[in-house]
Parts: C-alpha cells; sequence; structure tokens
C-alpha cells in the first residue's frame, strides 16, 4: 500500500459538472483529491480487507440477533422500548437491507482493525462507486496508469443488481428517497442511489425528510400526498425514533431501507458487544461499555458517544489525559471505549479505509484522508487503483 | 476484475457534454412546449378498472396479489366510513335490493341499529406512472339490484355518483372520482422528522 503523486485529470472539473458531482469542494476545502491517490496489492485487497470486511458484516448479524432477544442489551444499546418490537420484528421477517461500510485503521501490513460500522446512513458512496471509477478508466486509457490496473469497486454493479433483488419483493410499489434539506452531499447520495435503483427497473420519487406529512390513514405522504409505500430514508433511525412521527412508524406500513434493525448496527454499543462475543478477534479492538471495570485494562483509548456521526465528540485518552477531542452535540445516551489503535500515516495525513458492503458482499473500499487523528467531515477522498 | 463491468456512461450524466444548457434544450427537458401548443387528450378523464374480487383483481395483476388484498381491505375500511346509512332497513333495500344491506351498531344514530348497503367491488385509477393500476386509492363501489331504483344495475360511490353499468369493468371517470370523502386521506400535518438536523449531514 503506497501513496503516490499522480497526475489530476486536466478536465475533471467540467466532467463533474457534466455528471453531476456537485460536491467535489466543501466548506471551501477540496473534497475529492485526485493530486494523489492510493495503490494497493491484490493480495492486500482480497486478504486483508475484502475477507474481513465478509466476516465483521457476519459477526455484527450475530450480534444482532444476540441483542434484540434480550431486553438488557436493548437497554445497554440505548435502544427506545417503545420501537424494540418494530427493530426484532424487522429482524425476524428478515427485512432486507441494501449497503453499509464498514470503517478500518489499516496500513498495508497487518491486519485491518475495524473503527466502526457505519451500517444505517453512510455516505461518500457515490465518489466511490462512480467518480473513482470513471477516474480509473480515465487515467488508464490516458496512459497515466498502467493497462493492469484494477480498483477494488464494484459498488455500482452490485447496487444495482441488489435493487433488482429488492423489486421482486416489492412488485408495484414506487420507491420513495429521501434526505435532508440543505446538504447537497446528501442530496447527491440519494441521486446515485436513485440513479441505480432506476437502473434496475424501480420507480422512484424524491421527498425530503422535513417535507414527509402524514395523512388521516396513519400513512406517511410524500408532498404529492402520495402514500409513502417503501422508503430509502437517509436518515438515522435513532433520530427517527426520538422525533415527533417516530410513534407513526410502526403503523405506518412503509417498508424501510436500511430496515429498522440497522438501529442495532449504527449504535457504537456494538462495539463492545462484538468484543465480547469474538474475543481477541484479529480485526477488532478491545472495547468496553464504559464503567465496566474491565475498561480499566486501557490505558490509551478512544471515548466514542454511542450515537455519534462524522467523528463528534470522540475524544482520544492517553493515561488518563484528553490528548485530542473533536467537539459535537451528542453523547447523552452514555460512552464506549475502544483501544486506541493509530491511523496510518501517510505523507501528513492519517488515513482511514472504508470498506462497503452490498447487503452481505463486500463491494469495495474508499480511502480518505484527514490532518487530524480524527476523521471528520473535512477529510479528503481519494481514489486508488490495484497492481 | 474487481470492479464493476457495465457502467454505462451514458445514463450517469445529467448534463450534456462540453456545453450550458441552451434554452431550448432546458425547455424540452422540462417538457415545455417552444411554439406551440399541447392538446390534452379527455381534460381530467381517466380510465378506471372495477373488480368483484380480490381473486378478480389477481387474475389481472398477477404479480401484485398481496396489493390487491391491500386495496380490498382499505376499500372495506373506506366503505364502512363513507357508505350511505339508512335509520330503515326498506330504506336501504328500496335501494339497493333485498338482502343487500347489512346491520352496522351506531351507523345512522348513535347506539341504534343503521343500515348500509353492501360493498361490491372496487375501482382503482389509472397510476401516474409505471403501475397501470393506483393500487394506494381503490374507490369502494355498491351495486343495486333494485328494478325500480335509478341505480338498477349500475356501480355506485358511496356519494351516490354513478360510475357505469354493473357489466362494465373499464369505465371512464373523472380523477375527482378518488378524492377522498369525508376527509379521508387528507394529509394531517408535516415536518414531524427533521427536527434533530437541519442543515447538515446526517450521512456518515
Amino acid at each position: 500500500m503506497f501513496r503516490l503523486p499522480v497526475a489530476e485529470r486536466p478536465d475533471w472539473r467540467a466532467l463533474a459538472v457534466q455528471y453531476g458531482f456537485n460536491f467535489h469542494t466543501l466548506y471551501g476545502e477540496p473534497y475529492w483529491d485526485e493530486s494523489a491517490c492510493y495503490q494497493f496489492s491484490l493480495q492486500q485487497i482480497e486478504e486483508q480487507l475484502e475477507a474481513p470486511t465478509a466476516e465483521i458484516h457476519q459477526m455484527c448479524l450475530e450480534v444482532v440477533d444476540r441483542v434484540v432477544r434480550d431486553e438488557l442489551l436493548l437497554h445497554r444499546c440505548q435502544i427506545p422500548e417503545p420501537f424494540w418490537d418494530l427493530i426484532a420484528r424487522s429482524w425476524y421477517d428478515r427485512e432486507p437491507s441494501l449497503y453499509s461500510r464498514l470503517d478500518f485503521a489499516y496500513g498495508g501490513q497487518g491486519p485491518a482493525k475495524l473503527l466502526e460500522n457505519n451500517a444505517d446512513t453512510p455516505t461518500s458512496l457515490y465518489e466511490t462507486g462512480f467518480w473513482q471509477w470513471l477516474w480509473l478508466e480515465q487515467q488508464v486509457d490516458a496512459g497515466v496508469l498502467p493497462r493492469s490496473s484494477d480498483q477494488f469497486n464494484s459498488l455500482q454493479e452490485r447496487l444495482i443488481g441488489r435493487f433488482r433483488q429488492l423489486k421482486q419483493t416489492m412488485p408495484g410499489h414506487d420507491l420513495h428517497l429521501a434526505c435532508c434539506k440543505g446538504t447537497v452531499e446528501d442530496r447527491g447520495t440519494v441521486q446515485y442511489l436513485q440513479d441505480c435503483a432506476e437502473q434496475a427497473g424501480i420507480l422512484t420519487r424524491f421527498v425530503y425528510i422535513e417535507d414527509i406529512g402524514l395523512n388521516d390513514r396513519q400513512r406517511f405522504v410524500d408532498m404529492a400526498g402520495r402514500p409513502i409505500s417503501w422508503l430509502f430514508k437517509l436518515y438515522p433511525w435513532e433520530f427517527m425514533q426520538r422525533e415527533d412521527y417516530g410513534a407513526n412508524v410502526a403503523a405506518s406500513g412503509v417498508r424501510f431501507l436500511e430496515p429498522a434493525w440497522k438501529t442495532v448496527l449504527s449504535n457504537k454499543s456494538l462495539l463492545p458487544l462484538l468484543w465480547q462475543y469474538f474475543p481477541d478477534h484479529p480485526n477488532l479492538l478491545p472495547a468496553f461499555f464504559e464503567g465496566d471495570p474491565a475498561a480499566a485494562s486501557l490505558t490509551h483509548f478512544v471515548r466514542k458517544p454511542i450515537y455519534s456521526r462524522e467523528g463528534a465528540n470522540i475524544q482520544i485518552i492517553d493515561r488518563g489525559r484528553v490528548v485530542e477531542q473533536a467537539g459535537g452535540p451528542y453523547g447523552e445516551e452514555g460512552f464506549i471505549v475502544q483501544g486506541y489503535h493509530p491511523l496510518p500515516r501517510f505523507a501528513d495525513n492519517y488515513t482511514l479505509i472504508g470498506s462497503w458492503l452490498v447487503n452481505d458482499q463486500p463491494a469495495g473500499i474508499s480511502v480518505r484522508e484527514d490532518r487530524s487523528r480524527i476523521t471528520q467531515d473535512l477529510s479528503r477522498f481519494l481514489p486508488h487503483y490495484i497492481l | 476484475m474487481k470492479r464493476s463491468a457495465g457502467v454505462f456512461l451514458s445514463v450517469m450524466r445529467k448534463a450534456p457534454a462540453g456545453s450550458e444548457l441552451s434554452v431550448l434544450q432546458l425547455s424540452a427537458r422540462l417538457g415545455l412546449v417552444v411554439g406551440g401548443t399541447t392538446v390534452l387528450a379527455g381534460c381530467g378523464e381517466q380510465t378506471a378498472i372495477i373488480y368483484k374480487t380480490v381473486a378478480d383483481c389477481t387474475q389481472d395483476n398477477v404479480l401484485s396479489q398481496s396489493q390487491c388484498e391491500t386495496a380490498y381491505r382499505n376499500a372495506r375500511s373506506e366503505w364502512q366510513r363513507t357508505a350511505p346509512r339508512y335509520q330503515y332497513r326498506r330504506d336501504c333495500e328500496y335501494e339497493f335490493g333485498e338482502d343487500r344491506c347489512f346491520t352496522q351498531q351506531g351507523s345512522f344514530l348513535p347506539g341504534r341499529t343503521g343500515y348500509m348497503p353492501v360493498m361490491s367491488g372496487f375501482m382503482l385509477g389509472s397510476a401516474s406512472d409505471d403501475n397501470e393500476w393506483d393500487f394506494d386509492r381503490p374507490k369502494p363501489l355498491a351495486s343495486s339490484r333494485k328494478r325500480r331504483s335509478p341505480l338498477y344495475g349500475k356501480w355506485v360511490g358511496a356519494g351516490g355518483q354513478v360510475f357505469g353499468k354493473y357489466s362494465q369493468r373499464r369505465v371512464q371517470t373523472g380523477s375527482s372520482a378518488f378524492k377522498p370523502l369525508k376527509g379521508s386521506g387528507r394529509v394531517l400535518g408535516r415536518g414531524g422528522f427533521g427536527r434533530t438536523v437541519s442543515s447538515r449531514s446526517s450521512g456518515s
């Protein structure tokens, strides 16, 4: 695994306009960065990222299976009691999932270490599945990368394939897709999923989360008043469950993507539970609920809120001293601690691997860099290739 | 190969290569007609289909059995809410025929037995999309077997509108036929989601 400077495609900004990639620059900073790229070997990809991704996903499903049957665990995960039935039912009914992203610390040697699972609302999907794919094709065509270059990225193909399967389970239903207002990045992610679903022959309709309404038959409706029967929501379950319409979810009859059982996986409680059920697994870091006496075994650790996003409210603590932290609005539900494992450094950057799954199949990776040890929403996305 | 093989660039392209959209192109994309007029066929008219039973519906829509069932159930409960009510059995039967009415406690006067005609079919409008029929808004219908009644041999809605002969399956109707009666299907409010995050990304 190397980081290499590489010539940018001279016209990539114009291409971005053509393809509707509207968020390559965020908050005035570059987000898509093709001035460099990462090179992997096929063995690194297949043995150290792809295989562990599939395995950890299965382990995560095992955790879901235990949590939904156990009130004590549901309490520990801070899942609101009115949703226990809904979540358990969605699990027992095997409600299908679409995708997720596992984040790993991996620098080319030794086992990749799982940092967290973004199972409910993962983003950076378009730039992974399509935009970095296009980069590779064009850089090979331009002779900048060798002909034999490949990329671990079957994301788009698998998403379309998955939508084809899902269509069979919802015959005749349109798919509504929703995200919040005011974020071009989320809208871009949802547009990409719309494109993939349409290519699978599904009719899609977009609605903003804030615009979803409720009619007097207890059904959620879009702006035109059309009832929603199948909804992809780029909006976390833990928020929905605590908002006004949360109480209406069960009676709404909506089939959700991601399904309600993903509440268990998008929750940092997953990390101590994985460690408890699969102790000393090579791809796991020791993790405990804060306050667990066993947590005292960690001297250098990361403290994460049970619910948080984009690295918010995370602290790195070394022998009782906070050495780095990120602010944010989370933490009222409690914390977990996870053994500190440094992100690999390439040039001046801390590098994080996002490993994607479509349903339960590994589907590719994304590489993000940050100047800080806590990867946040100002990190940059760099393309990769396999040689 | 570890990457997608069949990515269709033309499908992924959101704007034509190399140029800003011209006004004409933009108009075309928005479906505007430049320098011409359009004639809408039968303004507001649409074809609707009437099914007498779920099986009837499933036979036509093989892939949509559960939707047929849901549509039937929803039509039933809509009928319970909106069907015409009578204080006396004879009044109901005068309009709809013998054995075409059932009793419903409190349907006419609170605490008293009232009478309503039975639902004998449900009507689905044309869908605005790929689905042929709009299963989401079934319209419950009754039919009359009383020869003297002006409704005899016809499909009739809860509001008394006639939708064609009982022998017909496909009927032409205005879109207002599917407007909910008595406020059913009314949007009660919006904005119950999205409070936690208003402007920052909720992805991760």
